[in-house]
């Protein structure tokens, strides 16, 4: 059985093609402008990549701010949902899921079979999010890449406002202008958005093994200071973006199975 | 100021004398401080007062996002960031938290903090309106506290009691009234740094000791020839002025104004009168502190506290307003929409408004306006 | 001859005859709101998207706020003493003034009375709520959308200047600020309730007796401020009447909501969302002919749960919410989309029985009495205990706790009522911030992801409590 799961995300869009358990391959690409688009290219790089056509595939299942825009799929399933399922196919000890993407952060309860028994989340507001650091890397001249490792290294934190994007961006402009160390700043920005991200979690509580997905979880600063604040030890699967996808895969498996014992 | 100099000595291991006075018996009381709590009432039981008045710092403001929405006044949420991380030693060492519940995000405090911590909260109810049913009310509410503070401190608040406590805060306010008033003297002897620094350590200090403190001050005052630098003449006024949220004094300053007289519902001790011992006590704490208290925004109808306003504008010799408020204080935001007109119309005065939510990267845009308001009232 | 508002009114239930009698008034009207044939095609497929109108009773309920609008707008040019009170209100005071002088007065809750029409009907609420967010409620500051909407009104020019404001401050601390607000800018008075909402967390539904005194003595004074201001006396008759017609309704209300909690639920959130106002916003028509309306739909609904039929599949989770969207009828319908039976709203059930015989005796301490009991005048914990008993008797599957964020009461409840429910109840519970009236913000597609994300929780949790009802 091969299925695919299809991410649209408001930054990045995710396709993940599974043989049965197994994921074959994977492809990533900005969103951009027309989510339409977006959804059109991603499955044909997966399948390019994959060496198969949409005829092979036997069920698709959509996830993410997009996921009503993507036709070939058969059911769209929301973000929460295919995290859960996702990160479960590899690390079955996990209970909480933290996910920061692009333009939206959420931490995710799980009990032992993987279902969703609390979750909060936050896509009404740039901080505390992808975005954040992309505007900060703007602002500072710095890759995206090396903000995290870069991060790890300022002794001495600045305060950084973590409420609005905009300002904080203002803000770092000045600092910087007072001399203040690129590091320093970096680990102010990086301690700025875990907080965010942790204080939103803090009401459903960390319960381990927990699990850094998204985007952002391939930074080793947030990583770092998400296990500071919260005392566990953080896990980090192999390709952390992809995750909804890949859960959105696993969930076309039994959606399949399901309608076709309807149509027997 | 040496008054300040010393106080700031005081304050610093004032926590070491309240753990002493702690061992040896002695009660702690906190209380939120919209000033409708009589601390007559906690020293006529033989407790120790103390006001929760700390603010200003936007890391303790975030740790309330755990706890409530962020759709809450900032002081009010930085009140529930203290008091469940631990990071006010203050919040640790009281005994009991009164809170009078004066608007929606008092309550909210209470509430959250009842339910998320061990703190034994005693909330009584501050009515709107100012007549003889809400007084009635609030008296009831007086007496539940009075209760409440005998049955913790085993002490009976019997009349001479009340009467000495009385006199001790009589003391602190009409020391704080003098020194105040001696701002309205062309020569401002005092900077509203200085004041405000004065007027938040009497929530902290020992009374006794916190009236020595004006006394000096005052002393030094009408001795020292020098004075703050002349400057355009300003009112303060807000929802909460918080120790550690100084940066609107500090910003006024660095661009010459003179902060002559300030008005705040919370975190200014408010000091215009003295309590006049005369029929039963628990009726004229009552009548003091509720009815003849100017009252705060969320009082209907707010045209007292806009005469008063006014009166201080003339009295002071302002040449303009400014209104600092937190984020969220609804009362006092709908009221900055209209009260410049009334303002303008019955002194011809501007006004500016600041509002902060205690970030870090307001200053910015708080000292664009700041400045510019200054330059503006300077010609 | 059919004119072009025609259509949309027989679709909201008015008959030939009233359409005949009414012309002259509704055209004064649709004149005033700027509502022409264009508006009119819209607010008819928008009703005909978002109402089941194959229902007799939903398109009374409609024609009923409709004839309310009527009444508001033209209420100053013909003559009426206005009044106007606001969300949440006390039962009674706002129907007793109108019993006092039926045809001398119009009495009612604009903002209400504008959300279910300018806003379910005929999709026109933006302009007003931005008239209100440019005359002293601007927006970013958390400033509620009903006070905008009536603030909007006023500055537009749509609802009449009112003789007298019931600022009923006895729950939140900006409608009577607001109410201070229109005072500065156009003179009105205001009678003032004042509240006092001092209960301990834990303290429900216990309370302090000096509460019920307070809340009486209140209510007696602003009487006395409306004898004064309108030159109306609200006589024990007149209160008597209002109780009256207040019970007549709520009694359809409950009976409304027990069929909805059928399964399959028998119609959507929206249709009940109609005829919960009522007596939240109108004391005229809507009222008197609301309740008749309620009855209808009642009728109409058994015959669905007799014959099983619903919107939503058998066995969908039941859910638990304060109270419905009611401007944009879109945030109800994603709910049930994704497949949750909204089948209850704290505010349309039942008063809780009083827990032992009330020694209080005038009226106003009774009505004080009733609404400590009902929660919204009594406590943030007295929300989340009643969500807590409701969400047990009704044995529904899950809460979704959504709040409204501008209003301070409400939304201070966020986290608190949440973890309260979920520990009391082992409920789910979904912390929602939302708005009732004003969708911009908060619009279903924004709050999709949340509530479809919970309802797959719920379905994954019957699923495994091999609970298939």
């Amino acid at each position: 059985m091969i299925t695919a799961g299809i991410d649209i995300g408001a930054a990045t869009s995710k396709a993940v093609i599974l043989n049965n358990d197994t994921p074959l391959c994977f492809s990533i690409i900005p969103t951009g402008s027309s989510v339409v688009k977006a959804a059109a290219i991603v499955i044909k790089k997966a399948l390019l990549k994959a060496g198969l056509s949409m005829n092979d595939l036997d069920y698709v299942v959509s996830t993410g701010y997009g996921r009503k825009s993507v036709s070939y799929a058969k059911k769209a399933m929301t973000e929460i949902i295919c995290h859960a399922s996702g990160v479960n196919l590899s690390m079955r000890q996990a209970r909480t899921i933290i996910d920061i993407g692009g333009q939206d952060s959420k931490v995710i309860r799980l009990d032992k079979d993987a279902n969703v028994i609390n979750f909060v989340m936050n896509d009404k507001c740039a901080a505390g999010t992808g975005r954040f650091l992309e505007v900060m890397a703007g602002a500072l001249g710095v890759e995206i890449s090396q903000m995290g490792p870069l991060s790890l290294l300022g002794k001495h934190p600045c305060q950084v406002s973590s409420t609005c994007t905009v300002f904080a961006e203002s803000e770092m402009i000045s600092l910087r202008a007072e001399r203040k160390k690129l590091e320093d700043l970096l680990a102010g920005i990086h301690r700025a958005l875990s907080r965010r991200v942790v204080i939103m979690g803090k009401s459903l509580g960390f319960e381990k093994d927990v699990v850094f997905t998204g985007g952002v979880a391939k930074n080793v600063g947030i990583k770092k200071i998400l296990e500071e604040e919260i005392g566990l030890e953080i896990l980090v699967p192999e390709e952390p973006q992809i995750i909804g996808a890949l859960g959105a895969a696993i969930l076309a498996k039994t959606e399949y199975c399901n309608s076709s014992r309807l149509n027997k | 100021m040496e008054a300040v100099d010393k106080l700031s000595e005081h304050l610093k291991t004032r926590m070491a004398d309240l753990v002493k006075a702690k061992s040896e018996g002695n009660k702690i009381i906190g209380y939120t401080p919209g000033g409708y709590l009589p601390e007559e009432l906690v020293f006529a039981s033989g407790a120790i007062p103390i006001g929760l008045i700390r603010g200003g710092d936007h890391s303790i403001v975030e740790l309330a996002g755990a706890y409530i929405c962020h759709w809450m006044d900032t002081f009010f949420r930085a009140q529930i960031g203290y008091g469940v991380s631990g990071q006010d030693p203050y919040y640790g060492i009281i005994d009991f938290l009164i809170i009078p519940i004066t608007d929606c995000h008092v309550e909210a405090l209470s509430n959250v903090l009842d339910y998320n911590t061990n703190l034994q909260i005693l909330p009584f109810g501050v009515p709107h309106m100012k007549e003889k049913s809400t007084l009635s009310y609030y008296l009831h509410g007086l007496k539940r506290v009075k209760a409440k503070l005998e049955e913790l401190t085993g002490v009976e608040i019997n009349e001479p009691r009340l009467r000495e406590a009385i006199h001790l805060c009589n003391r602190e306010r009409q020391l704080l009234r003098e020194i105040s008033l001696l701002r309205k003297s062309e020569q401002v002897p005092i900077s509203s740094l200085d004041f405000v620094t004065l007027n938040h350590g009497s929530f902290l200090a020992d009374k006794e000791f916190m009236i020595k403190i004006l006394e000096l001050a005052r002393d030094e005052l009408r001795e020292q020839a020098a004075s703050v630098q002349k400057g355009p003449r300003i009112l303060l006024t807000g929802s909460t002025l918080a120790m550690g949220d100084s940066k609107v004094l500090d910003i006024v300053e660095e661009f010459g104004g003179v902060i002559v007289i300030e008005e705040f519902a919370e975190g200014i001790r408010p000091y215009w009168k003295n309590i006049n011992l005369n029929g039963e006590l628990m009726e004229t704490l009552a009548n003091f502190y509720f009815m003849e208290r100017v009252p705060p925004a969320w009082f209907r109808p707010g045209r007292e506290r806009h005469n008063f306003l006014i009166k201080l504008a003339k009295e002071f010799n302002v040449a303009g307003v400014i209104w600092y408020q937190l984020m969220y204080r609804e009362s006092y935001k709908i009221e900055s929409y209209y009260f410049p007109s009334i303002l303008k119309r019955e002194t011809g005065l501007p006004m500016l408004t600041v509002e902060s939510d205690y970030d870090p990267s307001e200053t910015g845009q708080i000292r664009t306006r700041i400045e510019t308001f200054i330059e503006t009232i300077r010609r | 001859m059919t004119v072009y508002y025609d259509d949309l009114f027989r679709l909201c239930g008015f008959e030939d005859d009233e359409m005949g009698k009414e012309r002259l008034r509704v055209e004064k009207v649709l004149t005033k709101l700027e509502l022409g044939p264009a508006e009119m095609r819209t607010a008819r497929d928008w009703v005909r998207q978002n109402h089941d109108v194959s229902l007799v009773g939903v398109r009374k309920l409609l024609g009923a706020w409709l004839k309310e609008l009527i009444d508001l707008v033209l209420a100053k040019d013909e003559g009426k003493k206005v009044v106007y009170f606001s969300f949440p209100s006390i039962q009674g005071p706002g129907m007793a003034i109108k019993a006092a002088d039926p045809e001398g007065i119009y009495c009612a809750c604009p903002d209400m009375v504008l959300c279910h029409t300018m806003g379910q009907i005929f999709n026109k609420l933006i302009p007003i709520l931005e008239a209100g967010e440019e005359n002293g409620l601007p927006p970013g500051h958390g400033l509620c959308s009903l006070q905008q909407i009536r603030v909007g009104g006023l500055a537009k020019g749509i609802i009449p200047m009112p003789d007298l404001i019931i600022g009923q401050s006895y729950y939140c601390d900006y409608g009577a600020k607001v109410d201070e607000l229109l005072h500065e800018k156009y003179g009105h008075p205001v009678a003032y309730v004042d509240g006092c909402k001092d209960s301990k967390w834990g303290e429900y539904p216990a309370y302090l007796p000096e509460r019920i005194k307070f809340l009486g003595e209140q209510l007696n004074k602003f009487f006395d401020k409306v004898n004064e201001t309108l030159e109306v006396e609200v006589t024990s008759d007149a209160w008597g009447k209002a109780m009256a017609a207040s019970r007549l309704l709520f009694s359809g209300l409950g009976r409304l909501t027990q069929l909805m909690t059928a399964d399959p639920m028998p119609v959507s959130g929206v249709e009940t969302a109609l005829a919960l106002n009522l007596s939240a916003a109108s004391t005229g028509r809507a009222m008197v002919e609301g309740p008749e309306a309620v009855s209808i739909l009642c009728e109409e609904v058994e015959k669905r749960v007799e014959s099983g039929i619903g919107i939503i599949k058998k066995g969908a989770p039941r859910i638990l919410t304060l109270f419905p969207a009611i401007s944009d009828a879109s945030l109800i319908h994603m709910m049930e989309e994704v497949g949750l039976a909204v089948s209850a709203t704290l505010l349309s059930v039942p008063l809780p029985k009083a827990s032992q015989r009330i020694p209080y005796a005038t009226p106003t301490e009774v009505r004080a009495e009733a609404e400590m009991r009902a929660g919204l005048y009594h406590s943030s914990f007295a929300i989340a205990k009643r969500f807590e008993d409701v969400a047990k008797t009704l044995k529904v599957d899950g809460v979704i706790w959504g709040y409204q964020h501008s209003c301070r009461p409400n939304a201070a409840g966020s986290h608190t009522i949440k973890k309260w429910v979920e520990e009391n109840t082992g409920l789910p519970t979904l912390s929602l911030e939302m708005d009732f009236f004003d969708s911009r913000y908060y619009s279903a597609g924004a709050l999709r992801t949340r509530v479809e994300a919970f309802a797959d929780m719920l379905r994954a949790r019957q699923a495994s409590a091999g609970d298939r009802r």
